[in-house]
């Protein structure tokens, strides 16, 4: 049974944000509603590193364990998802959540936290696949299409991996293998010589005297 | 479905389909075997290396 995970490849990760705008596109999320964000570390320093982040579909995960009302429920290929219906917007999952993937679209007045919304691994949600109230509540079911996530399958430079763990993780070890490390990332070596100095630069002229 | 103390509405499986009129030609709706297939084709426009390897 595949279990569908995501791994973002912090090496290839431009911050393109086009992951994020893949899903909010194909999904309508309201605004306020960051179902993917990404994250850049030391940014504008150079060696920043970038991850998207969404929901990472936790094998054991916590939203699930606290929520009040159980609202949370896992799919056999291993997605989190929840019944908006069920949900009271108490907030739980997302105190617990180490991602910060639960999402609130402030619905109403008042401070008023409305229904949690997250990434759903383009799986929709408990309503009939491919149905106007699943797209409504969920987004668009890729899954029930026989597709991928629509931020992996629009990530250009194919940081962002998703699907079945099990390829994802050889996919992401035959790159690793393939690229090398340190100044053999990306042929950096081949272009920069090693330790950063360009091949084959000229010794500093003796000075004549 | 693994769903512990869940009290919510019942999901279906993704290879039972469901509204098939995005899914095109991707794989037949209740057969698991096509949509596993289907999906692990797509896995691998992921992978840059079975173009270039």
């Amino acid at each position: 049974m595949a279990r569908m995970k995501f791994l973002c490849d912090a090496e290839r990760c431009i911050e393109c944000n086009g992951c994020v705008t893949a899903c909010k596109q194909e999904h309508e999320v309201p605004w306020g509603v960051n179902r993917r964000r990404v994250v850049t570390i030391n940014d504008g320093v150079p060696g920043e590193r970038s991850i998207s982040v969404a929901c990472m579909h936790c094998s054991d995960a916590p939203c699930m364990a606290v929520c009040p009302v159980d609202c949370f429920y896992r799919t056999d290929e291993g997605v989190v998802l929840h019944d908006k219906d069920l949900c009271i917007g108490c907030g739980y999952c997302l105190y617990a959540c180490p991602f910060g993937a639960p999402q609130f679209p402030q619905a109403g007045a008042f401070g008023m936290r409305g229904k949690m919304d997250k990434c759903t691994f383009c799986a929709g949600g408990p309503e009939k696949d491919g149905s106007e109230a699943e797209f409504k509540k969920y987004g668009r079911n890729r899954l029930a299409e026989g597709k991928l996530p629509a931020c992996a399958e629009m990530c250009s430079t194919k940081a962002l991996l998703g699907g079945d763990g099990d390829v994802v993780a050889d996919i992401y070890r035959n790159r690793v293998l393939k690229r090398g490390k340190g100044a053999e990332v990306w042929g950096w070596g081949t272009a920069y010589g090693p330790g950063g100095k360009p091949q084959g630069a000229p010794a500093a002229a003796a000075t004549k005297g | 479905m693994q769903s512990g103390k869940y009290r919510g509405k019942p999901d279906t499986h993704p290879w039972q389909g469901g509204d098939q009129k995005f899914a095109g030609e991707a794989f037949k709706s209740g057969d698991k075997a096509s949509w596993d297939s289907a999906i692990a084709k797509r896995m691998q426009a992921q992978n840059e290396y079975v173009r270039i390897q």
